[in-house]
């Protein structure tokens, strides 16, 4: 091994993540080379004074108590939009009803996925603005079948943390200013996604912040803790609702831009 | 008790006991993170009542640790990041790499000076410099450094690729040690050597 191979897996074999067979080749190496050695020795001595100047942290009781009381008093179950228990026997009721109008709604479901990747901001600049990065199993005919089945059998899904996609929890139906929409909750790993899908005319839409964005009127309503979002298109009212507040409008682009 | 209630005690108990032994580690990131411990606070309690609301999707045997690190670090960058924004104050190119070993081996090999730097450097010293980092090498130097992540680990929380990891990982190794040197220049613990 030559002192550039040597110096190459430096932080590799310093962080521990270097292979066995590497290990032994850059011990060998460092046995033969005083340079190298020294380089090594130094910077797995920086690592050490860091780790051990920066870890020394006490912590206050009050925090831990102080959660302990909230998570006391909050609910554990995703937060709903409107009002009432939910009630499971009424979903499986309506089930037929949803399915119906989520085929109808698959259209706007795409678009939706589409809209999705700038109203999270934080999904966007983790995907480095590339929408094809979202999880192909995503498809909203892979959504419906497992709507389907959640319907029949449980509202709950068991995923794993890991997964780096949107991962479909739970499925209701609700009634938004007197018109049945198909909720569907969506977990991302970290955060819950619910979206309201359905088909509303005549409705008034009270006159919430506004934005018109190529011809598409965007409204942003602050709901409870949640944030909803409506726009108005060919006759169809799209609700999005996302769970954090300060997404911003703005880079919200069409669609037809990203084809 | 019904068996609801009975179940949800259980559910807390795992909680406190799988989740809540890490809030020491959490709140020492979310601190190097927010730089103030109000702000780490909030975040770190943040967390935990996000990660209670989704206790039941939490799949047991997985790395709890992990994922709460994932929920902590997807809250800082959506609420917290433009308000601990820090100013450009190093330069991001610039430093070689082997920028801090050769200073100290510039001063000669008479009297370890590597040794006699570490020593003169104070714990909070460290930590400002840490806090001075660039936001995106600053995350990943302390879940690597202080947390001891894995590349992968450290992958997944911060949703980037492990090459992208490496490198970050890799030149915040290199702007701690430039800004160490400086700091340890600046309080004439060394004197400059002329390489």
């Amino acid at each position: 091994m030559t002192c550039e191979e040597a110096l190459k897996l430096l932080y590799d074999v310093i962080d521990k993540e270097a292979s066995e067979y590497d290990v032994k080749r850059v011990k060998e190496h460092l046995n033969n080379c005083k340079d190298c050695m020294s380089r090594y020795q130094f910077e797995e001595m920086f690592k050490i004074f860091v780790v051990d100047k920066a870890s020394s942290q006490s912590k206050s009781r009050q925090l831990k108590s102080s959660i302990l009381r909230t998570i006391e008093t909050s609910e554990r179950h995703p937060r709903r939009i409107t009002g009432g228990p939910f009630r499971f026997g009424m979903v499986v009721a309506a089930a037929a009803v949803a399915l119906v109008l989520c085929i109808v709604a698959a259209f706007s479901v795409a678009k939706f996925y589409r809209h999705r990747v700038d109203i999270y901001p934080f999904e966007k600049s983790h995907m480095n603005g590339v929408v094809s990065n979202i999880n192909p199993a995503l498809s909203p005919v892979t959504d419906l079948v497992t709507a389907r089945n959640f319907l029949a059998n449980d509202m709950h899904y068991n995923f794993n943390s890991d997964i780096s996609g949107l991962c479909l929890i739970g499925v209701e139906m609700e009634e938004v200013l007197g018109h049945q929409f198909v909720h569907l909750h969506y977990f991302d790993g970290t955060d819950q996604i619910s979206l309201f899908i359905g088909h509303a005319e005549g409705v008034d839409l009270p006159d919430f912040e506004k934005r018109v964005i190529s011809g598409v009127e965007y409204f942003k309503h602050v709901c409870r803790e949640c944030q909803v979002i409506y726009w108005l298109e060919n006759g169809t009212i799209s609700i999005a609702v996302t769970e954090n507040k300060n997404v911003d409008l703005t880079p919200l682009i069409p669609i037809d831009d990203y084809i | 008790m019904s068996s609801r209630q009975s179940e949800e005690l259980k559910n807390k108990e795992r909680f406190e006991k799988e989740a809540l032994v890490h809030i020491d580690s959490l709140f020492r990131t979310a601190l190097r993170m927010t730089k103030n411990e109000g702000d780490a606070d909030d975040l770190v309690q943040e967390t935990f009542l996000k990660a209670w609301r989704f206790w039941d999707k939490f799949q047991e045997g997985s790395n709890c640790r992990a994922w709460l690190f994932k929920i902590m670090t997807n809250i800082f960058i959506n609420n917290y990041r433009a308000k601990a924004w820090t100013p450009q104050t190093i330069d991001l190119e610039d430093v070689d790499d082997d920028f801090l070993f050769g200073q100290l081996s510039a001063l000669g090999p008479s009297d370890d000076p590597e040794k006699h730097f570490f020593n003169k450097i104070f714990d909070d010293d460290v930590k400002k410099a840490i806090e001075e980092l660039p936001e995106d090498f600053r995350l990943v130097v302390v879940l690597s450094f202080l947390e001891g992540f894995s590349y992968q680990e450290i992958a997944d929380i911060v949703k980037l690729n492990i090459g992208t990891v490496k490198s970050r990982l890799h030149r915040g190794r290199k702007l701690l040690q430039k800004l160490l040197w400086e700091y340890a220049v600046k309080n004439g613990f060394v004197k400059e050597a002329a390489k």
